[in-house]
């Protein structure tokens, strides 16, 4: 009997259910586990036919590098940005319980993809099916009810570096990858192990994810991408600038208070980490005061503390702020570039 | 050679502008201690928070929270005004957790007479549930002295682990 696409189809719409009754605490979490091994075991007879464990091609190699790459820079950034303890417990019998929670189901999910996709391949609507079920089943759907401002980091964060993974073990699959996409599950959960994690935010951790993906899809792809190299380079670019590597950071200015200088939608662009021998009265700050990022002009300072004033302003800021509050010294501003953020900020808030 | 840039390239720039937008926007950062990778299974988050009483005197503010910190600054006038916060901490998870950290900062231009009273939050919170900590920031009752600055800025951070 030969294994059918639609029986590919049917074991993943098993699994959906079980995931959702998993986030609703109904059943074991451990079910999974369970029902994987026994789709393994049932599945074996077909993994000779089916499962194709070509002579590794050259781009391998590259593919394999990149990943190794990203994992070994994803943890040295932590000697940068600072460490966060992992929240996972890792004696032996707590590091096997969560290689069955999280690896065993991904490998899983690999293998009934490059079944469906073996039988699909020319076909796009079928690569597309198989692509958003996978990505429906990986999705934690408990999100949807919180506040939308966090809800925009999870999507940011997970949800749209889920998606495109999934774009590529799809595309991974079309080209009969099977050894490195299982090889790539691995070096995902391969964070299970450490104790401790790099203290990314949401942004870093997010574009990291992304940039990964992109150079592994370009290390495999068969033709020449010259075009697409350039692009690339662009995208990590802004995100270098984003995060404020080359000393200079952008941020999107909500208010009038500092007005006619710049405006609410304008974008200012600031200098990091000044000393204080660059401050004086008149000087234009960046600084943060609890929850948020405020630029105002200094209007007085001495060696304790400094008094700001926004010059649509008519009294001076009630607190004061120390050279600790200060994230950098404005340098120039761009008109208008920020309305995106304006939406977003105003959606995020009705 | 392909004479436009690859679709999957394009999406990414796309969804990379996205984020800036959003980045460009939001004053503080989530920390989700490098979970990222993993399928969402671990997730315990500060999911609310907001002040349940205060003295008539007293100026709750507006406290805002992101996944795990919360951010409330409470202004008191006289001896005995208060200020309570309630925090929610939901486990969005499949795997249960224990209280690793609890930590509250405040800055230190607040005066000494202004006082932090919490309770601590459940040690053990099951994958589904939610917990709730309070925090009553106080001006001394007892005080004698006359402080200028009458505002607590203070920042509360907890952390989770597997159980």
């Amino acid at each position: 009997m030969n294994l059918k696409a639609k029986d590919i189809i049917y074991i993943l719409l098993v699994y959906l259910l079980i995931t959702l009754l998993i986030s609703f605490q109904k059943i074991s979490i451990y079910l999974p586990i369970i029902f994987w091994l026994s789709t393994f075991i049932y599945l074996k007879k077909y993994f000779t036919k089916y499962i194709t464990i070509k002579k590794i091609p050259y781009h391998f190699d590259k593919a394999f590098i990149i990943s190794l790459a990203f994992t070994i820079i994803y943890f040295l950034s932590g000697f940068k940005l600072g460490f966060a303890p992992s929240p996972f417990k890792h004696n032996l019998f707590s590091l096997l319980k969560n290689i069955g929670i999280f690896l065993i189901p991904s490998l899983g999910l690999e293998i009934a993809r490059y079944i469906f996709v073996y039988y699909n391949k020319n076909k796009p609507l079928a690569l597309g099916l198989i692509t958003v079920i996978i990505t429906i089943i990986e999705l934690n759907f408990s999100f949807i009810f919180l506040a939308k401002n966090i809800l925009f980091k999870i999507i940011c964060v997970q949800m749209i570096p889920l998606i495109i993974k999934n774009i590529l073990f799809t595309y991974l699959a079309k080209r009969d990858e099977f050894f490195l996409t299982i090889i790539l599950v691995i070096m995902d959960n391969i964070t299970l192990i450490f104790g401790y994690f790099p203290n990314l935010d949401w942004f870093k951790e997010g574009t990291f994810l992304l940039l990964k993906y992109a150079f592994i899809y370009l290390a495999i792809r068969p033709i020449n991408v010259t075009k697409s190299y350039p692009l690339l380079f662009l995208t990590c670019l802004i995100v270098l600038f984003m995060i404020g590597i080359f000393n200079y950071k952008p941020i999107a200015i909500l208010s009038n208070s500092m007005s006619p200088c710049f405006k609410r939608s304008d974008i200012v662009i600031y200098k990091k980490l000044p000393s204080q021998d660059q401050l004086e009265k008149g000087t234009i700050i960046v600084f943060k005061k609890q929850d948020t990022i405020i630029i105002h002009r200094i209007y007085a300072l001495n060696n304790d503390y400094i008094l700001t004033k926004g010059d649509n302003n008519n009294q001076v800021d009630n607190f004061k702020i120390t050279m600790d509050d200060i994230l950098g010294i404005y340098q120039f501003h761009i008109k208008y570039l920020g309305y995106p953020s304006i939406w977003l900020y105003e959606y995020l808030n009705s | 050679m392909l004479k436009t840039p690859n679709i999957f390239i394009v999406i990414i720039l796309i969804a990379v502008l996205f984020m800036a937008v959003g980045y460009s926007l939001f004053a503080s950062d989530i920390e989700l201690t490098g979970n990222a990778e993993i399928t969402g299974n671990w997730n315990v988050l500060i999911t609310d928070i907001e002040a349940t009483d205060y003295s008539p005197n007293a100026n709750p503010g507006t406290p805002t929270a992101t996944a795990t910190t919360a951010n409330f600054a409470a202004t008191l006038n006289a001896p005995s005004d208060y200020v309570t916060y309630r925090i929610t901490i939901k486990n969005l998870g499949t795997i249960d957790a224990v209280l690793h950290t609890f930590n509250l900062t405040s800055d230190e231009y607040g005066t000494d007479a202004i006082k932090i009273l919490n309770t601590e939050s459940a040690q053990e919170l099951k994958a589904g549930e939610s917990t709730k900590v309070e925090i009553t920031v106080l001006y001394d009752p007892f005080t004698t002295s006359n402080p200028i600055i009458t505002t607590k800025n203070i920042t509360g951070t907890i952390q989770y682990a597997q159980e």
